[in-house]
């Protein structure tokens, strides 16, 4: 299945898993001596859903994702030095510097933005999904959202409509088994979360959420179906989050949840599993891998040495760009 | 090239970080992920790990010292390599330079295998003197081990030494310890307390637990406990004296609507009061059942937030630590709180007979500018009578 996609757009893959977990571990590093003032919610562990499910997009296709997305805005094309620049609070970050790490958006790529409230952004990428369907482009909407959001009613609400109006709206659950401290067991009562897709008569998929190249595949099929008028997918991506929930449950969050369930997952890790295979099936050699490496490296210092020369937004600004 | 360790961030709010314990010391190799040092917050235990590779060259505070969050605590670099001036920062315990002169040989503690219950200080006394904990009678509370019972002079010394040079054997006053410290001046100090008490007859309420606690068992799988039944019989009382289940807010006595009891429980850290909410409305099983859940919580440190906020009333205990008698202090912003002694076999004298009867002493204490002497007597007598007949619960 591998060799059908093309060892450009792996080497594409890896770059980008690797990308997002250097930020991620630059931000938290950030965080701990007191340089991004705000919490973060890492998403170490989940890149292969991100860049998977987002290099089957186009630019012009809409996203909306959630407090731990970092990870989706830059797999959909943002650029890490305007990312770090935001987490700084700094006027040249996404948001002007007023919005943070959960509302990074960027229009110019079709990213309507990250949402704080769990489940939130349901509605909002429904809607999307029907101004498409009104101006009758083949553009998608896709959603990504956690476990714990399949519980909210918007969730309910944003998938029958999807479903009853045939909108092109792919929901995608990174599900990382725990709401927080809360497993999913002890809170979802389908058997599994992509069960619920039939409750709404949509197809709902399991999917491998480390393999990078399993969600690229499902997300594939998801986004032409959406493109053909087919209607809406659920797609299950099954991950883990090898840090705690957020900056505030620091290390690996390991006091609720079990250490060997977290070594087993780390065994499973999506970049470590993804450049195995590449170097097996040669499509990317030690030495590519190593300069690789170096390249993000590069870029994530860079991006810390733009965010922290660039100025803050001024008092006189803290009105503008407001609803008020 | 060097790395300074730094003493991290681990929570919003967080300001400072005590340094637990070192999990490697000067000389040792440390790889990048290891983990470096235990750091204690108000909010958490965290164990962190070592963001580099290579020698621990420099450790720049001992355990115990409390750092400000980005203090520079440690260095990591090659051996021979050039390190960076680091100017330590003031703290509230003394730097590496005024290290004790007795450098201890660490011995292997025995232990009998049966699990010993011994403060941290005694341990590390214990270990440093070579002394067997499990040859020691505890003098603590429940019979623990410590740093006083460690052994003959040393130990004693030790402890005489703790009080002159303060700075030694330091316990910094962080998390529970600072804020019961914090509550308890500003209750002691701001409330104008006044304690009534009374001797009640337990028979009563262990007959209905005698009665019960099958019943109780079946339904929530947990074991009856008198202190379910007092919390029952307590929130009733409160129910029909509002005026007790109140707050002083100021110009304003605030009369509050729900009766949530705080129950207060003795854990090695320090004392903690979980509530349970609505006390009033609840059966004994689900007082049972709530009760035996919190302590569970609290003895793992899980205990959330919103277990441990919105109490109305305080009820203590202390029957099973042998006190007869105690006067507690009201937990703020509370009306009152009740004190429970040990329930002892004494004689009484019933229409003329000498009965022997199982008694307790009872100390309520309340706060004297919300009640007065009457109500709150009207309030335990209530107790009382609810006490000696159970049964008036239902009417």
């Amino acid at each position: 299945m591998i060799s059908k996609i093309n060892s450009k757009m792996c080497l594409n893959m890896y770059e980008q898993m690797l990308t997002i977990r250097r930020f991620e571990e630059k931000a938290i590093e950030l965080f701990e001596h007191a340089l991004i003032r705000g919490n973060i919610h890492p998403c170490i562990g989940q890149e292969a859903v991100a860049v998977g499910a987002c290099t089957a997009l186009r630019p012009d296709d809409f996203m909306v994702n959630t407090h731990r997305g970092h990870g989706n805005c830059l797999a959909k094309g943002a650029d890490a030095k305007l990312m770090m620049a935001e987490l700084f609070g700094k006027k040249t970050g996404y948001c002007k510097g007023k919005g943070g790490s959960m509302h990074i958006a960027d229009f110019q790529k079709g990213n309507l933005g990250a949402n704080g409230i769990v489940g939130g952004g349901l509605p909002i990428a429904v809607g999307a999904g029907i101004s498409i369907q009104n101006r009758g482009t083949d553009q998608v909407s896709v959603c990504f959202f956690g476990d714990g959001a399949t519980n909210q009613g918007t969730f309910h609400e944003s998938v029958n409509m999807a479903a009853l109006w045939k909108l092109p709206v792919i929901f995608v659950c990174e599900n990382n088994l725990y709401g927080l401290s809360t497993p999913v067991g002890e809170s979802v009562s389908a058997c599994n979360i992509s069960d619920r897709g039939s409750a709404y008569c949509i197809p709902g998929v399991n999917v491998d959420g480390n393999d990078v190249i399993a969600v690229y595949t499902k997300m594939t099929e998801a986004v032409a179906r959406a493109r053909a008028g087919e209607g809406p997918t659920l797609l299950d991506c099954i991950t883990y989050r090898f840090f705690g929930h957020f900056t505030g449950d620091p290390g690996k969050g390991i006091t609720y949840r079990s250490k060997e369930e977290m070594d087993e997952w780390l065994k499973r890790c999506p970049i470590k599993q993804f450049a195995k295979r590449l170097i097996k099936e040669k499509k990317m050699t030690e030495k590519t891998e190593k300069a690789i490496e170096a390249a993000v490296n590069a870029s994530i210092e860079k991006a810390v040495q733009f965010a922290k020369e660039s100025p803050l937004p001024a008092p006189e600004e803290a009105l503008q760009d407001l609803f008020h | 090239m060097a790395t300074t360790i730094i003493m991290p961030k681990l929570g919003l709010t967080m300001t400072e970080g005590t340094i637990e314990k070192w999990l490697k010391k000067e000389g040792d190799r440390v790889e990048k992920g290891e983990p470096l040092l235990k750091i204690l917050t108000e909010k958490i235990n965290f164990q962190y790990e070592s963001p580099a590779s290579g020698i621990l060259r420099k450790v720049l505070y001992k355990e115990g010292a409390v750092v400000p969050v980005t203090t520079p605590i440690a260095i990591i670099a090659e051996e021979g390599e050039a390190l960076p001036e680091i100017e330590l920062e003031k703290t509230q315990a003394p730097s590496p330079e005024q290290a004790p002169a007795a450098a201890a040989v660490r011995t292997e503690v025995k232990t009998t295998g049966k699990r010993i219950f011994a403060s941290p200080a005694a341990k590390k006394a214990a270990e440093e003197q070579g002394v067997d904990l499990s040859s020691l009678q505890g003098s603590g509370p429940e019979g623990r081990i410590i740093l006083a019972d460690v052994a003959g002079s040393a130990g004693k010394a030790l402890v005489a030494e703790t009080k002159r040079k303060t700075a030694e054997k330091v316990i910094p006053l962080t998390g529970i310890r600072k804020i019961i410290a914090q509550r308890m001046t500003e209750s002691f100090r701001d409330v104008p307390h006044f304690y009534l008490s009374v001797e009640v007859d337990m028979s009563a309420v262990r007959n209905l637990r005698e009665k019960v606690k099958d019943e109780v068992e079946k339904r929530a799988k947990v074991k009856l406990t008198v202190t379910d039944i007092l919390v029952k019989i307590v929130a009733s009382a409160l129910k029909s004296n509002p005026i007790m289940n109140s707050r002083f807010a100021g110009d304003q006595i605030h009369l509050l609507d729900e009766v949530n009891m705080g129950v207060a429980i003795a854990l090695e850290d320090g004392l903690m009061v979980p509530v349970v909410r609505r006390a009033d409305q609840k059966t004994l099983a689900e007082i049972a059942s709530n009760i035996r859940n919190l302590t569970k919580k609290a003895r793992r440190g899980k205990l959330s937030l919103e277990d441990v906020t919105g109490g109305t009333f305080t009820l203590s205990n202390m029957g099973m630590l042998g006190i007869d008698m105690m006067s507690p202090i009201i937990n703020p912003p509370e009306c009152s709180i009740l004190g429970v002694g040990r329930t002892i076999e004494k004689p009484v004298v019933e229409k003329g007979e000498i009965k022997i009867k199982p008694l307790a002493w009872l100390t309520l204490s309340s706060d004297h500018r919300i009640v007065d002497g009457a109500a709150a007597g009207f309030f335990l007598n209530r107790i009382r009578e609810l006490i000696e007949n159970p049964s008036y619960l239902l009417v």
